[in-house]
C-alpha cells in the first residue's frame, strides 16, 4: 500500500464508527440509486416492448399532399408575391397498400410490414353487445410486426389462422361479453353482419386495447367494414426499433404518407417514465449527498483532531499536496468500499425485486416487478458517488493542507 | 542496550566542525494579533557550524522556541534572512522549504508527537518513506538500527501508545535522525521527562552530533544540560545576550 494511502487508512481506522456511518450511507445511496434506476428503466423498457408488440415500431397511415407555400405573380424582381398558408391536405388511409408495403420493404431498416384495416363495429354475444374496434389482418404479416402470438392467453393462434371465420378478442372484452374459446360473436356494422367463432383471447395489458380490439382476417374485415381495397395503415417493425423516429422521417419524405413512429405515438407515457427516472435518480443522488455530508463532517472532525499529526507530518517533509492526498485518500477508501458494497447490494436487491409479485394492468401487463439490468446504472451510481464524495473530501483536505505546522506545534508546546 | 547507550564526551574540534551550516541575520518575528501582539524576536543573528551542539537557554517567552521554528522552516520571519549551507531559504517556496525539512532537518519536540496509529519502527520510517531514497528493505534495516541505537530494539513493533514517555521521546529522536539530517532541532526535548530519561535523551542527541558532522540545536530550560553542549546561547527579550 502506498505511504499516503497507508496513513489515510490508519487515520480512518481511528474514526471507525463515524466512517462506518458514512460508508453505510454511501452503500445504501449507491444501491438505491441502482435499484431505482433498474425499476424505472425496467418498467419503461417493458412498456416500450409492449408498445412494439402491440403497435409495431411505426405506422404508415394517411396519404398527404403538400400545399403550395407561396406563389409569385409577375417577375421575381417586381417583388409581388401571394402568400398562402403552408400546410398539407390528407387523404385518410393507404389507398394502395400493396404498393406502399413494397416500397416500405425496400427500406433496409425494415424487418416486417403488415397491412391493417381498422374500423368500428358492434360486437354482440349471446350475453350482451358492445362497441369494438375491428382489426383486419393477414396473420403471417401481422405476426412479423407484433407480438400477438405471445399475447394470446386462451386458445391458439394456429386455430385462428386456419379458420377464416375466426376472431381474436381482448381479455376485457371477453369478460364483458362473457366469451370463451369456441363462443360465437356477431360483428355488425350498418347493414353488414358476420358471425365469428372465438379462437383466441389475447391480453396486451393496455386496457383500452383489451376492452375494444378484435382481430379478424383481412378479407372478413373488408366485407364488414365495406372497404374492398384500402388499408387504414401499414404497421412496420424495424431491426432496430429505437431508430423508428429517424426511419419514419425518411419514409414520410419518400412515401408521402404520414408516418408515425412509436416515440411520437407514446410521447406522453415516455415523458412520464423519463420524468420518473430522473426524479428517482435525483432523490437517490440526494441520499448519496447526505451520506457524503456525513463524511464531510467526519473528515472535518478528523482535520480538527489531527492538526498536531498534520503539523508533525509537515515538519517531517510531507507537502501540502501530501496532506490533501491523505484526506482525499480517506474519502476514496470509503468511496471504493461504498461503491463495491453498494453495487453488490444493488445486484441482490434487484434480483429480489425482480421476483416480487405485483399485478399491473392498464398500460402494460405484468404480474411481477420489472427491472432492467444495465451496467450503465452501476456506472452512473459510481460517477455520482465519486463526484459527491470527492467534493466532500476535498474541502476538509484543503483545510488540512492550510495548517501551518509552526502555529500548531507552538500552540501544543 | 543499557539505559546510557552513549558516553558523554566533549566534542573535538575538527575541520568539518568549522564549516558554516546555518546563518541567520536580523531575524525578526512578531506573534499574536492586536493587543496580544508581541515582538518575539528583535533582529537575531546566529551562526551554527557543522558537527557542533548548541543550547539556547533563557526565560520563558524570550523567543527561544520561536527562533527554533524559524530556523526549522516551520515558520517565516517578518524580516531578516536564514540560509542553510549557504542557500537562502527563509523566502523560498513552501515546496522547497518542505523538501529542505525532509532532507536536511530533524525535529524533536517537548511532546514526542508520534503518530499513535503507527508502530515505533513505522514512525521512524515515516521521514524515510517520504524521502524515498532507500528501498523498503534498506529503510527497515536503517530504522531497526536507529531503534537499536536508542535502546528500543525489542520494542520496534509496539504501538507508540504502549511505550513510556521516555521511550516515546527516544523514538522521536530516532525519527529525527532517520534521514541523516545536517541539523537536529530539539525544543525542550527533556522538558516532559524524569531525570533519568532526560539524561538518556540528551546523550542521544549529543551523540548525534559527535563525529557525524551533524549539528544539534537544543532549546532548554535545564542549565545543566545546556552546559554539556559545545556552545550555550542565552536569550532575553528576543535577542541573544
Amino acid at each position: 500500500m502506498g505511504l499516503i494511502l497507508q496513513i489515510a487508512w490508519r487515520f480512518l481506522l481511528a474514526k471507525k464508527r463515524a466512517m462506518l456511518m458514512s460508508l453505510t450511507g454511501i452503500v445504501f445511496g449507491v444501491a438505491f440509486f441502482i435499484v431505482s434506476q433498474a425499476q424505472t428503466s425496467g418498467f419503461e423498457s417493458f412498456f416500450i416492448r409492449s408498445v412494439w408488440g402491440t403497435n409495431g415500431a411505426l405506422k404508415v397511415q394517411d396519404r398527404f399532399q403538400n400545399n403550395v407555400a407561396s406563389m409569385l405573380a409577375g417577375e421575381e424582381q417586381d417583388g409581388f408575391k401571394v402568400e398562402l398558408k403552408e400546410g398539407r391536405s390528407y387523404v385518410e388511409g393507404v389507398e394502395h397498400p400493396a404498393l406502399i408495403i413494397e416500397a416500405v420493404r425496400k427500406f433496409r431498416e425494415v424487418s416486417g410490414a403488415s397491412e391493417v384495416l381498422r374500423g368500428s363495429a358492434t360486437a354482440k354475444s349471446g350475453f350482451r353487445e358492445d362497441e369494438c374496434e375491428v382489426y383486419g389482418i393477414r396473420l403471417s404479416d401481422y405476426l412479423s410486426v407484433s407480438n400477438l402470438g405471445g399475447q394470446i392467453r386462451y386458445g391458439r393462434i394456429e386455430d385462428f389462422d386456419s379458420d377464416p371465420q375466426s376472431i381474436l378478442v381482448g381479455i376485457k372484452m371477453a369478460e364483458r361479453l362473457n366469451l370463451d374459446i369456441g363462443s360465437t360473436l356477431l360483428l355488425r356494422r350498418q347493414n353488414e353482419s358476420i358471425r365469428f367463432r372465438v379462437k383466441g383471447i389475447f391480453e396486451t395489458g393496455v386496457e383500452e386495447y383489451d376492452k375494444r380490439r378484435v382481430f379478424v382476417h383481412l378479407r372478413q374485415a373488408r366485407d364488414i367494414l365495406n372497404e374492398p381495397h384500402k388499408a387504414s395503415f401499414i404497421q412496420v417493425s424495424l431491426y432496430d426499433n429505437y431508430r423508428a423516429d429517424k426511419v419514419a422521417a425518411h419514409m414520410q419524405e419518400v412515401l408521402l404518407h404520414d408516418v408515425r413512429p412509436w416515440q411520437k405515438s407514446e410521447k406522453t407515457w415516455l415523458e412520464v417514465f423519463s420524468a420518473l427516472r430522473i426524479s428517482s435518480g435525483i432523490t437517490m443522488s440526494v441520499i448519496i449527498m447526505v451520506a457524503a455530508l456525513g463524511m464531510f463532517n467526519t473528515l472535518a472532525i478528523i482535520v480538527m483532531e489531527r492538526r498536531r499529526e498534520i503539523a508533525i507530518l509537515r515538519s517531517m517533509g510531507y507537502t501540502r499536496q501530501d496532506v490533501v492526498r491523505i484526506f482525499i485518500g480517506q474519502g476514496v477508501i470509503v468511496l471504493i468500499a461504498g461503491m463495491v458494497l453498494g453495487c453488490a447490494l444493488a445486484f441482490f436487491l434487484t434480483l429480489g425485486i425482480e421476483n416480487l409479485p405485483i399485478r399491473i394492468r392498464g398500460i402494460f401487463s405484468t404480474d411481477h416487478f420489472v427491472v432492467k439490468w444495465s451496467l450503465w446504472h452501476y456506472f452512473w451510481a459510481c460517477v455520482v458517488s465519486t463526484v459527491v464524495v470527492l467534493v466532500a473530501s476535498y474541502v476538509p483536505a484543503r483545510k488540512a493542507a492550510q495548517i501551518e505546522p509552526g502555529d500548531i506545534i507552538r500552540g501544543a508546546s | 542496550m543499557t539505559d546510557e547507550p552513549f558516553t558523554e564526551t566533549k566534542p573535538t574540534q575538527s575541520t568539518a566542525a568549522e564549516v558554516e551550516l546555518l546563518k541567520a541575520q536580523g531575524v525578526r518575528r512578531t506573534l499574536g494579533k492586536d493587543e496580544a501582539r508581541t515582538q518575539a524576536l528583535r533582529g537575531v543573528d546566529l551562526l551554527l557550524k557543522r558537527g557542533k551542539s548548541y543550547a539556547i537557554t533563557g526565560p520563558s517567552g524570550c523567543g527561544k522556541s520561536t527562533l527554533l521554528y524559524l530556523l526549522g522552516l516551520l515558520d517565516r520571519p517578518d524580516s531578516g534572512s536564514i540560509s542553510i549551507m549557504g542557500r537562502p531559504i527563509s523566502d523560498a517556496s513552501d515546496t522547497e522549504r518542505t523538501q529542505f525539512r525532509n532532507q536536511m532537518l530533524g525535529f524533536v519536540f517537548q511532546f514526542h508527537f508520534l503518530l499513535p496509529e503507527f508502530s515505533a519502527q513505522e514512525n521512524v520510517m515515516l521521514p524515510m518513506r517520504r524521502l524515498g531514497r532507500l528501498s523498503r528493505k534498506e529503510m527497515l534495516a536503517r530504522s531497526a538500527m536507529l531503534m537499536e541505537q536508542v535502546g528500543l530494539a525489542d520494542k520496534m513493533t509496539r504501538s507508540t501508545g504502549h511505550l513510556s514517555g521516555g521511550e516515546q521521546q527516544r523514538v522521536a529522536v530516532a525519527r529525527a535522525l532517520a534521514n541523516e539530517p545536517a541539523l537536529v532541532l530539539a525544543d525542550e526535548p527533556t522538558g516532559n521527562l524524569d531525570e533519568r530519561n532526560s539524561r538518556m535523551v540528551f546523550e542521544l542527541l549529543g551523540s548525534a552530533a559527535r563525529g557525524t558532522g551533524r549539528s544539534v540545536l537544543i532549546v532548554t530550560h535545564n542549565p545543566e544540560l545546556a552546559t554539556r553542549c559545545d556552545e550555550t546561547l542565552r536569550m532575553r527579550d528576543g535577542l541573544f545576550v
